[in-house]
């Protein structure tokens, strides 16, 4: 009787035990086919188009029955966009990746609660704003034409370099987060006199990444930092481009990515944010789209080794220093 | 004069009041949400009812060095460019219209498709071309063993490719100005024994006045407005204009809107004053040309002459057209724009369809195609009728408020597209029924931002019709309608199918105010194309510029075929 009852009793803790992760398993198998009925998800990003799209035909590999439209604006364009939408009630977001961490702090209630299952493997810096998390990071190398013969740099400190007078691309500062965080980290990492020694090289201004790449590809500028991901497909698709990972660092802005609390197909957008932040959708963002991924564990793009070193911001600070660093980069190269 | 009085006053007023009512809600809504903008911290949709209004920017503004800086370029450049699309314009539609040149229709024909271009396409081009050391035809230049080096990284560069870009504004207004010129005036001076040169001076130029007034006054305020140019020629340069200065204020991070509402509400007061200008000039005086009689247009023959016209125009379109499309096909073709010498052009190895390829695979550019088509053609019948409502108010009836009208139609040109792409999502945004996030809030945009386009265009004809040809109709006993129809419509129904055709292409063209207003499902094709051109493939955003291109080249020959078989001179 006693045994019998013991018996019982470990059978009864035994069930229960493995009940949890059964009952996780059944809950997720609810979920996808909740989100296979809902069949589509719209998903707002700041990420570059065909980027974006590349990661979004990785996702349908794995979940072939879930559509997901998306929409695609700068920072500051997606912010307003947004908080438009929400004033109107109109918002018809599923997913939201903003670029920009200081411009979602704005709206970050509209946002519901959730949490990727794989939550702890991401940096604190990463997590500062509650239920938004890190799903894309672009990080800046130095890109450089190799056809053209010129002598490859190894440092930011190297731009610099007399030889490169005249020769090099810089992005401006304020056009955007990730540039921010460029110009913040070369001043902070690389050094408070660096802005004043790159702008007497006499470098070539870019309204935005892309003339920039463009720039050096034709020759315009022979060097220049460069997001990788705009940089590394050129160099697998035979342009005649070398990346560097510059012996101080690589300045990493991280993305703020949720589920909006009036999202009209809300499965649907937990599966692709869950698969988006997991090791899989994370090696696909790096692997396939030459970005950066600050989750614990997860692969450098091509050419990178266990010495290169990915800065990330402050949060405190890329908010405060923002205006008064980005009005003082201007005056230093002569922005008007 | 009897026929002027034949409606009731009332009725006549209650027209004019509702065409002010359209014009309301399409104009005076969206420019008063960016005036509140302009006046308040918040959003105007967000912060409405409890903002706190202050004129902080507008002061800002207006103390604002890098504000004065900024106007003072664009002053220069705009002046500049207009000067140049004036004098380029002019000279094509005197060259088309009224002389012996050969090739006329090829000239004709050519001359408007820098139009189709879209701005960022063009300085794209251009800066591939005329890039200091590396430009195309810098490595022409220095694969001719030429010393002389180019650089449109400047001032003049932007006031050179802003003229090019223009005069087919100027040309649309003047050459059908100049082609419905009953010749007989200019006959009368032959035969007075007045050289051609002071015919073009004293008779031809002074009577199509209107038309170059209006056409100036149009590329002048639209140049204003462009960002991309400025942007991509300028940048480098380091020399900044109005529209990269508000660009600049709206992207960064939190979006300075009250700056930037208060920055365009000046250009807003700066158009008003050229349009308030534009009617004291024309007030009083009368260009009618086309008049009861039946006329063929006379040309003028040039002798030797017409073959150096004929070298200036194809020197022209070398410039504007060819120049630019080499470079975009370079682009589209070539795996990779890395051109050390001259040699290099002529590498086989490094062309391929891949571009075309990766464009085509991208399910994003049928769906952009279609909804463009959609939209351009809502915006060309919607706009064209409404514009011709307006235009016929404004420019061939002595109704009450016609001044008004005039102004507030003409308000929305000065406005850049950005800009007023913030104030329609925030006027529109409430419309109920789905509008938002469908094709259709695209086309109430355009057809918003390109009335007075359309207007200006239609007056020029408008203006040409001798008023005895309606008064004979009314004094006949038919109505207001059945002149508009039988009378008015055929004998401008080139200039009718030009304005709706330009209005078609603008919209397919139109890029800041769809960017706050398209969704994921009515993406046009002009935001895939900035959305391309900033993730940074450009390959692809070339061979998307050449597909654009060419749809617009069909649009033209089409609309052109169109415009000839409507024309009353082309039945006689």
């Amino acid at each position: 009787m006693k045994a019998f009852r013991i018996v019982g009793a470990v059978a009864a803790v035994l069930a229960a035990t493995a009940v949890s992760p059964l009952a996780a398993h059944a809950e997720d198998a609810g979920r996808l086919e909740a989100a296979r009925k809902e069949g589509r998800l719209v998903l707002y990003t700041a990420n570059q188009l065909e980027s974006e799209q590349d990661l979004v035909a990785r996702f349908n590999k794995k979940y072939p029955g879930i559509q997901v439209e998306i929409v695609r604006a700068p920072g500051s364009r997606l912010a307003t966009r947004i908080q438009t939408e929400v004033a109107a009630g109109k918002l018809a977001a599923d997913v939201i990746d903003m670029s920009d961490r200081g411009l979602a702090a704005d709206f970050q209630q509209i946002f519901a609660d959730y949490a990727p299952p794989n939550a702890a493997q991401y940096p604190e810096r990463a997590k500062t704003l509650p239920n938004l998390w890190p799903k894309t990071s672009w990080g800046f190398v130095i890109a450089y034409n190799a056809a053209s013969g010129v002598k490859p740099p190894a440092s930011w400190r190297d731009l610099a370099d007399r030889q490169y007078d005249g020769k090099v691309g810089v992005v401006v500062a304020n056009s955007g987060g990730s540039t921010w965080t460029r110009a913040m980290f070369t001043r902070q990492v690389v050094g408070e006199d660096y802005w004043k020694a790159l702008a007497a090289n006499h470098p070539m201004l870019y309204p935005s990444g892309a003339p920039a790449a463009s720039g050096i590809v034709r020759g315009e500028v022979l060097l220049g930092g460069v997001q990788s991901n705009a940089v590394i497909p050129m160099v697998r698709s035979g342009a005649p481009l070398k990346v560097v990972y510059p012996e101080e660092g690589i300045p990493i802005t991280t993305s703020v990515a949720g589920i909006p609390k009036t999202s009209p197909h809300p499965n649907a957008a937990r599966v692709f944010m869950d698969w988006a932040m997991s090791a899989e959708g994370q090696t696909a963002w790096v692997q396939d789209g030459g970005g950066f991924s600050v989750m614990e564990g997860a692969p450098l793009p091509e050419g990178a080794t266990a010495a290169t070193r990915l800065w990330i911001p402050d949060p405190q600070e890329f908010v405060a220093l923002r205006g008064e660093w980005i009005g003082e980069w201007n005056r230093t190269f002569g922005v008007k | 004069m009897l026929a002027m009085n034949r409606e009731p006053a009332s009725l006549r007023y209650a027209w004019m009041l509702f065409l002010l009512a359209i014009l309301g809600f399409l104009v005076i809504y969206p420019v008063t949400m960016l005036a509140l903008g302009a006046l308040s911290e918040d959003s105007p949709v967000a912060g409405a009812g409890d903002a706190a209004y202050s004129l902080a920017a507008f002061v800002a503004v207006l103390a604002d060095p890098d504000v004065l800086r900024a106007t003072w370029n664009t002053l220069v450049v705009c002046a500049g460019g207009t000067a140049a699309a004036v004098a380029m314009g002019l000279f094509f539609s005197w060259v088309t219209a009224r002389t012996n040149t050969p090739f006329v229709r090829v000239i004709e024909a050519v001359s408007v498709m820098p139009l189709l271009i879209p701005p960022l396409v063009a300085a794209v081009a251009w800066s591939i071309l005329g890039s200091p050391q590396t430009g195309l035809i810098n490595v022409l230049l220095q694969g001719l063993g030429l010393d002389w080096r180019v650089n449109f990284y400047s001032r003049w560069g932007i006031v050179a490719i802003f003229g090019i870009y223009y005069s087919p504004y100027v040309y649309m207004f003047t050459s059908s100005a100049m082609k419905n010129m009953d010749p007989a005036l200019e006959e009368a001076a032959a035969i007075s024994g007045v050289s051609t040169f002071k015919t073009i001076f004293q008779i031809t130029l002074p009577l199509i006045l209107p038309a170059i007034i209006a056409g100036t006054m149009l590329a002048f305020v639209v140049m204003l407005g462009i960002y991309g140019i400025p942007a991509v020629l300028g940048t480098p340069a380091r020399v900044s204009v109005l529209t990269t200065y508000i660009y600049e204020l709206i992207s960064s991070a939190p979006p300075h809107f009250s700056k930037a509402a208060a920055t365009s509400v000046i250009l807003i007061a700066v158009t008003a004053l050229a349009v308030l200008a534009q009617q004291r000039v024309l007030r009083g005086k009368s260009f009618v040309t086309v008049a009861g009689k039946a006329f063929r247009p006379r040309l003028i023959d040039l002798g030797r002459w017409k073959y150096l016209t004929l070298a200036v125009s194809a020197a022209y379109l070398l410039a504007a057209v060819v120049l630019p499309t080499v470079a975009l096909l370079m682009g589209a073709f070539r795996s990779f724009l890395y051109i050390p010498d001259l040699a290099a052009v002529f590498d086989t190895s490094m062309y391929s369809l891949n571009h075309f390829r990766r464009l085509f695979s991208n399910s994003l550019t049928l769906l952009s195609l279609q909804n463009t088509l959609k939209i351009g053609v809502i915006t060309a019948a919607v706009g064209g009728a409404l514009s011709f409502a307006i235009a016929y108010s404004v420019y061939r009836t002595r109704l009450p408020l016609r001044g008004l009208v005039d102004v507030v139609s003409t308000l929305p040109v000065a406005i850049p597209g950005l800009v007023i792409g913030v104030a329609y999502i925030w006027a529109w945004i409430n419309l109920p029924g789905g509008v938002y996030g469908s094709v259709w809030i695209l086309a109430l945009a355009f057809v918003a931002r390109f009335i007075p386009d359309t207007v200006k265009s239609l007056s020029t004809s408008l203006l040409q019709v001798h008023r005895e040809l309606e008064e004979a109709s009314l004094i006949c006993g038919r109505g207001r309608f059945y002149t508009i129809r039988r009378i008015i419509l055929p004998l401008i129904a080139p200039g009718l199918v030009s304005s709706m055709s330009l209005l078609f292409i603008l919209s397919i063209r139109e890029l800041g105010s769809s960017l706050f207003l398209y969704s994921s499902r009515s993406l046009p094709m002009s935001v895939l194309l900035v959305n391309l051109y900033e993730g940074g493939d450009f390959g692809v955003t070339a061979a998307f510029s050449v597909v654009q291109t060419l749809i617009l080249v069909a649009v033209v020959l089409f609309t052109t075929w169109l415009g000839r078989k409507t024309s009353i001179a082309g039945k006689l």
